[in-house]
């Protein structure tokens, strides 16, 4: 198998605006992708000698930026206090989507519970406009749901890894997990799946 | 207390959905697949949302190939230049 190789003289024209939306995805600020993405090319140029050629430039170069990111978070107040967060929002989070009556159990509420969809999700794939509209559904969620749940749908890492770097309980994780992804079905639903094409 | 039990198994379509997820990642304990198995037994809604779940898991794991072919940001041609600049000094 041959081996991949390094031509940073060609990494901001093939990858510069690829890295930057990733960065902009997972942090919503323009100035700090942009940083993110200045600090991925520099430190992936000072160790291009350590690059083994196993993966491709763009993985590589991905996976440092994933890391950049990760370090950005932590300096962040994102992934502080995450019981707090979970526990002040758990009500109104509850009450957006499940039966919040004294007695209930919290079933879907009628208005909120999943609905069948008009378009197959294989269809939606191929369709350019599709992921504006979860680009959008990305954008409007909490920034506090943003880190695990883009390491674990997008970034595809497994569970105890996501929690090691993020620092966060195993239940915590699952709740902030599965809050992004009632929010994000509900938004693709309404703005994509219940609309005939 | 049987039926205390029941109902909060039956009825909790917040938990029944986060169990699904944990299903699908491989991580759910056997107490709590059968918790699922049992809710989706009675409920529509909830297997519906497993099912759409993981179809969008698909459409998601998909966006870092589409940023790439497709990115939705652009970087102004000024940092462009500059990002460069600042590569070719190092690489030598």
């Amino acid at each position: 198998m041959e081996a991949f190789s390094l031509q940073p003289e060609k990494w901001v024209i093939l990858y510069g605006d690829y890295l930057y939306s990733l960065a902009m995805m997972k942090t919503g600020s323009r100035e700090t992708s942009q940083d993110l993405v200045q600090e991925t090319f520099l430190s992936a140029v000072k160790a291009k000698d350590t690059f083994n050629g196993l993966s491709s430039e763009k993985t590589w170069l991905t996976a440092i930026l994933r890391n950049k990111v990760i370090d950005f978070y932590r300096k962040k107040d994102v992934l502080k206090n995450a019981s707090d967060y979970l526990a002040d929002t758990e009500a109104s989070f509850h009450a957006a989507f499940f039966d919040s009556a004294v007695d209930s159990y919290g079933h879907w509420r009628q208005d909120t519970a999943p609905r069948a969809w008009a378009e197959s999700a294989d269809a939606a794939m191929k369709r350019k406009e599709f992921y504006k509209i979860l680009q959008y559904c990305i954008d409007k969620m909490p920034p506090r749901l943003i880190p695990a749940f883009v390491a674990k749908y997008i970034d595809e890492e497994d569970t105890e890894k996501i929690c090691k770097e993020l620092d966060l309980s195993s239940s915590n994780y699952w709740v902030m997990v599965h809050r992004a992804k009632v929010l994000m079905r509900s938004c693709l639903e309404k703005n994509w799946f219940l609309e005939e094409r | 207390m049987g039926i205390y039990l029941f109902r909060k198994v039956v009825f909790n379509c917040k938990k029944a959905t986060l169990l699904g997820l944990k299903k699908n990642d491989g991580t759910a304990s056997l107490w709590e697949e059968l918790q699922l198995f049992y809710h989706n037994l009675y409920c529509n809604s909830c297997r519906r949302f497993i099912k759409q779940s993981k179809e969008i898991d698909i459409l998601l794991a998909n966006i870092t190939g589409q940023e790439h072919e497709n990115p939705t940001h652009t970087l102004p041609d000024q940092v462009k230049n500059n990002l460069q600049a600042q590569i070719d000094q190092h690489r030598k």
